[in-house]
């Protein structure tokens, strides 16, 4: 099962691997060898939420499959479903036209399938080439043999073309490398099936080069690759046949990609339904600046990013994961260091230290996308969650907190809000998703912040949750907020926003006035982020 | 050699040489052959003591009960040579069996149970100190084997034989997390749980293995520890705790688990053998001696702090960003919430 014999598989005859793309021409319909690893029918949900409804992903030897759809379309589901992470809830994975279940990723890797995640898994205190073997260092007398380890190491790296020490420490790499480094991980495990989960974002234009270089080698050898990107440029320009998800269901299947054009990809992705609730009421009068950003950078890597926020308005922050957002709305607040560049609230240049100077100073409040870790205290009940920003206006004179006197204050907004619950002593934890989104709303309500940033407002609620949601963002603005809202749903930033900011690769790529008009917009942003490798940003 | 000059207990070391030598002139006491002696033997115990902790904090846990499998080792041993007239090398080897399976029970409980192993061993630790003043109603076995006596208290001239023990250890621990497959095992799971699982590797054995050295090791310390006092009593380990902390941090051995230095630990153990007794020949309070231990360590973790900080910030953008943005992650609910920040 090596993974330099998968040529001796049944390729029909006369078909050389000249047959490959070279260039922009469409690919000949090719007869491609049976599939390597099938995903047939997979479904699989999370707390009653499909990530995934009925989807197949065929891959087949000696082809780069791309597999794109935007943010929740459920490839990550996929490849985490066929890398044994988790079963799915119903369809059948086959390896080589058996079904198999695959239960660990242990399990996966001796069927052959290896996966390269977004986060990188390597030891850092440990050599390049003793990550490459984690768990299988050869040995000698039942010593580890360092000299083994360097030597057996050397071949997979320079497939990879890490010219490196294989002896230095892991951690000294640069993300590129650190993602060659798991490729060749992948390879020493002699995979026949190589699944990439966003291999490019965080590495450079050149590194990326390589990395195809590297990989269009692994093709011809017969390897069968998954290539997840956003960037449709590298698509185009490495991929043989595409997958295209939308809501966990395959919009386009297995299509070579010279039969399907750069629109057609788009609209697959985005779909062509027209949001029926998409009218905002976009006349709503826009008051002074709240909050400003001034070619603004930071300790993550924004670089000069400059954004306004005025009064009554709702300011959607759209990108791609990783694309840095959740991270600048940490600078604004305090959790994280601007560098260069000012930040201002009503005008004047101020200097945030820490969430505390954000609320009690600037009346500035973040609600966490990660509601369970960041936005709530679960154990605790719902007065105490939402009182925890008003201590200090509820005390009593002599400093002590009693139910008595948080509960009017909590209770308005608990009201206000519609919390289902018990009563506001019901630990949050017993809440649904939704629920727990307008606790942690609330606080911010309750403590009477002005400026807000609501950091993914409704993932993972219920569409009766997400609507009250979009309403109390809209009261909001029309009651003289401003929202900076961090959105990685285009429809609900179609649906909500004043303006719409596109953000990539910790830069702001580009603004555009919200029209309501979905298909206008969507492709308008779509075509800004995956352009984004050729752009130089704003100004 | 570079190795060596960027290690962080090197200043340290300069440190205390230095101050060693003004006070072996200065003083006619501090230099004398029996005070080195006496250092270097404080300084033998505890770097095994330390190398107890240091074996379990490699895996990214931590031992409360290094001290308490020890007090059950030296009350094992004392009751089989004292009470059941055992010869006293299969006593000794039946102590450090029981030292090692006291570990091995931690390491299985703190697997299965996923708790951290700050509960269990608190919990353990406790258990093992109850059962040692249990089995000897509190009374220490006064008569210590003499073969353990004369090789605790052994010298030729400055140099104490148990300080060839701590070598031996040192250097067992050193090759075992370096060439053994279980020890890389161990710093793997220490280093990245995730990607060590993801690559097939078992969290459960680098936790046995790393929580059964420890009790191992614990053991050896108390054999050594009795020869000193010349007693076996149920009192034997109480406070060990803090030293066999202040070892392996002071020796640049990371809390977060992943790194371990064991000859780090080794001069660790001799820099706080040499101030404590300093302190104690300059006539300063103990209680300061005490005091000065604290800061150091406190000095120590802040130095590790800060070169990790400066090492990541060297690294590169993309690596630097997704680590930061993990650990800024773990950040409370509280502190996004607006609550003050208090000291961390």
């Amino acid at each position: 099962m090596s993974a330099r014999e998968p040529l001796g598989m049944p390729v029909t005859p006369g078909e050389p691997p000249a047959r490959r793309r070279s260039g922009g021409g469409p690919v000949p319909p090719a007869v491609l060898p049976p599939p390597v690893l099938e995903l047939r029918d997979v479904s699989k949900s999370f707390g009653g939420v499909a990530a995934l409804d009925g989807a197949d992903l065929v891959l087949a030897a000696g082809e780069i499959h791309a597999l794109i759809g935007e943010n929740g379309a459920g490839k990550s589901t996929l490849i985490n479903v066929a890398t044994g992470v988790f079963p799915p809830d119903a369809g059948a994975v086959l390896v080589d036209g058996e079904p198999v279940e695959l239960t660990s990723p242990r399990f996966a890797a001796e069927h052959g399938v290896a996966v390269v995640h977004q986060e990188r898994n390597l030891v850092g205190a440990f050599s390049v080439a003793e990550n490459l073997f984690l768990g299988r260092a050869p040995t000698r007398h039942g010593l580890v043999s360092y000299r083994r380890v360097a030597d057996e190491a050397r071949p997979w790296l320079e497939q990879v073309g890490l010219g490196l020490d294989p002896l230095a420490d892991a951690r000294r790499l640069s993300p590129g490398q650190a993602q060659l480094l798991e490729i060749a991980k992948a390879l020493a495990q002699r995979c026949k099936v190589l699944l990439l989960d966003e291999p490019t974002s965080s590495i450079t234009e050149g590194e990326s080069e390589h990395l195809f270089a590297i990989l269009r080698d692994l093709r011809d050898q017969g390897t069968a690759i998954l290539f997840v990107s956003h960037k449709l440029e590298e698509i185009y320009a490495l991929c043989d046949r595409v997958t295209v998800l939308r809501d966990g269901r395959n919009v386009v299947t297995a299509r070579p990609l010279g039969e399907v054009t750069r629109d057609e990809v788009v609209h697959a992705m985005v779909g062509r339904t027209v949001d029926a609730a998409a009218a905002h009421d976009h006349a709503a009068p826009v008051g002074a600046t709240r909050l400003e950003l001034d070619s603004v950078s930071t300790e993550y890597g924004h670089h000069g990013v400059s954004l306004a926020v005025h009064a009554g308005e709702i300011v959607a922050l759209y990108g791609l994961v990783g694309a840095g957002r959740t991270e600048l709305a940490r600078c604004v607040v305090g959790l994280a260091k601007i560098t260069a560049g000012r930040l201002l609230v009503d005008g004047e240049p101020v200097r945030i230290r820490n969430p505390y100077d954000a609320l009690h100073r600037h009346g500035l409040g973040y609600v966490s996308e990660d509601r369970k870790a960041e936005g709530l205290i679960l154990q605790h009940s719902i007065s105490r969650n939402v009182g925890i920003t008003i201590w200090d206006k509820v005390r009593h004179r002599l400093g002590w907190l009693s139910e008595s006197r948080t509960r009017p204050a909590v209770e308005s907004h608990v009201d206000r809000l519609r919390v289902k619950m018990q009563g506001i002593a019901q630990p949050v934890s017993g809440l649904s998703g939704g629920n727990q989104q307008k606790v942690s709303a609330a606080k911010w309500l309750a403590a009477e912040a002005e400026i807000l940033v609501f950091d993914e407002p409704t993932v993972g609620i219920d569409v009766a949750a997400k609507e009250e949601m979009h309403q109390l963002l809209r009261e909001l603005a029309h009651g003289g907020a401003a929202i900076l809202l961090i959105s990685s749903d285009l429809r609900e930033v179609v649906r909500l926003a004043d303006r719409i900011l596109v953000m990539g690769d910790f830069r702001l790529l580009g603004e555009l006035a919200n029209t309501g008009d979905y298909p206008t917009v969507s492709r308008v942003v779509m075509e800004q982020i995956t352009s984004s490798v050729h752009n130089v940003g704003p100004a | 050699m570079s190795q060596v000059l960027r290690a962080k207990w090197l200043p340290l070391l300069v440190a205390t040489v230095v101050a060693g030598i003004v006070l072996g002139i200065e003083t006619k006491s501090f230099g004398a052959s029996f005070n080195v002696y006496v250092i270097l033997q404080t300084a033998a115990f505890d770097a095994v003591v330390g190398l107890a902790q240091m074996v379990v904090l490699a895996v990214g846990d931590m031992s409360l009960a290094v001290g308490g499998i020890g007090g059950l080792v030296t009350i094992a041993i004392g009751n089989a040579v004292d009470v059941h007239h055992w010869p006293v090398a299969a006593a000794v080897v039946a102590g450090l069996v029981l030292g090692t399976l006291c570990g091995v029970v931690n390491g299985v409980i703190i697997a299965r149970t996923q708790l951290s192993g700050f509960i269990v061993t608190l919990a353990t630790g406790s258990a093992f100190t109850g059962i040692a003043y249990g089995v000897t109603s509190a009374i220490p076995y006064s008569s210590v084997p003499s073969s353990i006596v004369s090789l605790s208290q052994g010298r030729a001239s400055f140099f104490p034989y148990l300080l060839l023990v701590a070598f031996g250890a040192t250097a067992l621990v050193g090759a075992a997390l370096r060439w053994l497959p279980d020890g890389r095992t161990v710093l793997a799971v220490g280093g990245n749980r995730d990607a060590a699982t993801l690559s097939g590797l078992s969290r459960t054995r680098a936790l046995v293995v790393a929580h059964g050295s420890s009790g191992l090791l614990a053991g050896v310390a108390a054999v050594m520890y009795m020869g000193v006092l010349q007693s076996a009593t149920p009192a034997t380990g109480t406070d060990w705790l803090i030293i066999s902390f202040a070892v392996p941090i002071i020796g640049g051995t990371a809390l977060t688990g992943g790194e371990a230095s064991s000859v780090g630990g080794l001069i660790a153990a001799v820099v706080l053998a040499t101030i404590n007794d300093a302190l104690i020949v300059l006539n300063v309070n103990t209680n300061a001696v005490e005091m000065a231990e604290g800061l150091l360590i406190l000095a120590a973790v802040l130095a590790g702090q800060v070169g990790r900080l400066a090492s990541l910030q060297g690294r590169g953008r993309g690596a630097g960003r997704s680590r930061q943005g993990r650990r800024s992650a773990s950040d409370t609910a509280a502190r996004g919430s607006g609550l003050e920040p208090v000291a961390q």
